[in-house]
């Protein structure tokens, strides 16, 4: 069966191979010159910067975020990923049986239709999946500066969807997405804009709402210094100096360390949760105190407190795991539904 | 045994029933010919047969039994189907590659030879190849896997002449050298006569013949006497069709003996085409067994 996939597919895998050869090239291309700066960064004790050292880890760091936005690039062309290879790999895998009716030869052989397809779909989805985990892999590796830095962060939407498993667990729910839409309306380009559809779609409510709701659920909660960002889902300076295995060795500027911040909120002497403009009140009377100890100090002294709810570092791949078993799960009950539907239909 | 048997057999798209009540049972050992206007159901029926399509009731066996479109029964049954779709952008190698990974029995030797002696080239992209050459070689990828029932839908309709004729030549030839059963549906009713030993009317989605060739020609006769004793004859014979001039009457007849048919009228022998015509112009008529016993002289329910 592999051979027969082959034949009929060489030109689409080549076609994504393809693509993901030009995506790893560009991150090829990009990430040493980057890599050098944060070795130099690191190398010259910029994550404990002193007076002697401060001006050239300004420079390097201005350096270093000048190249985040090849990161925005490569985020972006990954999130589009999916939806490539659902529209193009995915939706025509059915879709062109039958709109050529070679459905009528293939489907009358002594090979039973659901054991062809679940070969076919099984061998393209290892082969594009196995591309996409080595593209999410890069990215990863990409990254780790600027989250060693604190300019972005694995635990943010852009990074979050597209490391090794969630870029694969995407691909696969694509790929099976594509099918199913292929085998239930028969049309190819049909199928295709459907399919570029739903998985866009997906995708944006990922980016904005879904990913936020995931990482807001059994959060912890602790006091802390305030960041000066207020309410709302914090900054990724929560993730500054402890990316992934401490490979960078930078300091630590914040707590809790390498975890995702995902709400902020100051409480009163009895406990209570203050409002905006109790808050407002709070800062403007702790910063015009012309503070020479830490806001926390202060804040403890007149009996208030900043809180932050959080995801510990230690639970993102747990979370990672839980968004790629939801999208592969997803994919393999679309991909009954089509072997259900090809079963019937004709 | 019977290479395709269905029972009450239906297909519903929508509101509309492609096939109804669909019940025979074809013996095997026959090129059968399945005839009936656009849209009769052919199709579906041997979709029904093939397992391609799930009817909506009743039921499908083939070879005596599998269910249509079952594992076992596809590995014994291979299916043409109609303008031969094959995969265009692939090489004749390569299409004969892939039927044979789809296949646990596949003779590779004798399609090379086949298509070798048909002048089709093994590297040509099979889109390339004129509609005569697809047609062969989709039916020389079927007869490689050695079936015991062939079923062909419309594998006439793009032919020109010759290469229908080239085309049922191989058909025939597989019938004689290993002895399958093959069922076709066509429009072509000349091309049918020469090859098919078993002739199946379907009509507005029922079975209006199903029967042998030769019964039905030995039990069909055409009549020419006065136009004014029709009725007359009408209440002797089951008429399948009635042509009246003004003087001379043409009546279609069932009946295996016309030695009682009167001094006036003359009793000559049916073309399977006229047969055929004249079933499909009417399709309430009927020439299979459902109602027969029933007495009435007419030509619904009468059996061959």
């Amino acid at each position: 069966m592999t051979r027969v996939t082959w034949l009929q597919h060489r030109f689409m895998v080549l076609g994504a191979l393809g693509l993901f050869g030009c995506l790893a090239a560009y991150i090829l291309f990009v990430g040493p010159p980057l890599h050098a700066l944060y070795s130099q960064y690191v190398s010259q004790g910029c994550p404990t910067p002193n007076s002697a050292n401060v001006g050239a880890c300004v420079g390097l760091e201005s350096q270093i975020q000048h190249s985040a936005v090849t990161m925005t690039f490569i985020d972006i062309a990954l999130h589009v990923l999916p939806v490539v290879l659902g529209m193009f790999v995915g939706a025509p895998l059915i879709a062109r049986e039958f709109e050529s009716g070679t459905y009528r030869f293939t489907w009358t052989q002594g090979m039973p239709r659901t054991v062809w397809f679940a070969l076919k779909f099984t061998l393209l989805a290892v082969v594009i999946t196995s591309g996409t985990c080595v593209l999410g892999l890069l990215a990863s590796s990409y990254s780790g500066p600027f989250n060693a830095l604190g300019l972005l962060s694995r635990w943010q939407s852009g990074e979050f969807d597209v490391t090794v498993l969630t870029l694969s667990a995407w691909t696969l729910f694509g790929l099976a997405l594509g099918t199913f839409v292929g085998s239930l309306i028969k049309r190819t380009v049909s199928a295709m804009a459907v399919t570029g559809a739903s998985i866009g779609g997906l995708l944006i409510a990922t980016f904005w709402k879904l990913d936020y709701f995931l990482l807001g659920i059994g959060t912890k909660a602790m006091k802390t210094t305030p960041s000066g960002s207020g309410f709302g889902a914090l900054n990724t300076a929560a993730d500054s100096g402890s990316f992934g295995n401490g490979r960078y060795g930078a300091k630590v500027f914040h707590e809790p360390v390498g975890s995702w911040v995902v709400n902020g909120w100051y409480t009163g002497a009895k406990g209570e949760v203050l409002d905006s403009l109790q808050v407002r009140k709070l800062v403007d009377k702790m910063y015009s105190a012309n503070l020479s100890k830490s806001p926390a100090v202060w804040l403890a002294q007149h009996h208030d407190a900043y809180w932050v709810s959080y995801q510990p570092a230690n639970r993102f791949w747990m979370f990672q795991s839980v968004e790629a078993v939801i999208l592969v799960g997803l994919a393999l009950v679309l991909a009954w539904g089509t072997a259900s539907l090809i079963r019937r239909r004709a | 045994m019977s290479i395709i048997e269905v029972a009450g057999l239906g297909k519903r798209y929508g509101k509309r029933w492609a096939l109804q009540d669909c019940s025979l049972s074809i013996p095997a050992g026959h090129v059968v010919a399945l005839v009936g206007p656009n849209g009769a159901g052919k199709t579906t029926l041997l979709h029904c047969a093939i397992g391609l399509v799930e009817p909506s009731t009743g039921h499908a066996t083939v070879l005596d039994g599998l269910v249509a479109g079952s594992p076992q029964a596809l590995d014994r049954v291979a299916f043409v189907a109609q303008d031969a779709p094959l995969y265009k952008y692939l090489s004749v190698t390569h299409m004969i590659e892939l039927t044979r990974n789809l296949n646990r029995s596949f003779d590779t030797k004798l399609i090379r030879q086949r298509l070798d002696g048909l002048g089709i080239g093994l590297d040509q992209k099979v889109g390339k190849l004129s509609g005569g050459q697809q047609a062969q070689l989709a039916l020389a990828l079927a007869l490689a896997r050695h079936p015991e029932l062939l079923v062909l839908d419309e594998p006439l309709a793009r032919l020109d002449p010759l290469a229908r004729y080239e085309f049922m030549g191989v058909v025939m030839t597989a019938v004689a050298e290993e002895g399958l059963s093959v069922v076709l549906s066509s429009h072509v009713v000349s091309e049918l006569e020469r090859v098919a030993n078993y002739l199946i009317v379907l009509n507005s989605g029922r079975v209006q013949i199903a029967s042998e060739i030769d019964e039905l020609m030995q039990s069909h006769w055409l009549l020419t006497g006065p136009a004014d004793e029709v009725d007359e004859m009408s209440r002797v014979f089951p008429v399948v069709e009635t042509y009246r001039g003004d003087r001379q009457a043409r009546l279609l007849v069932r009946s295996f003996d016309t030695s009682n048919i009167g001094p006036n009228w003359e009793a000559t022998a049916v073309t399977l085409e006229e047969l055929i015509l004249a079933y499909l112009r009417d399709p309430e008529s009927s020439s299979i067994s459902e109602a027969m016993g029933d007495g009435h002289p007419s030509i619904r329910g009468v059996s061959a």
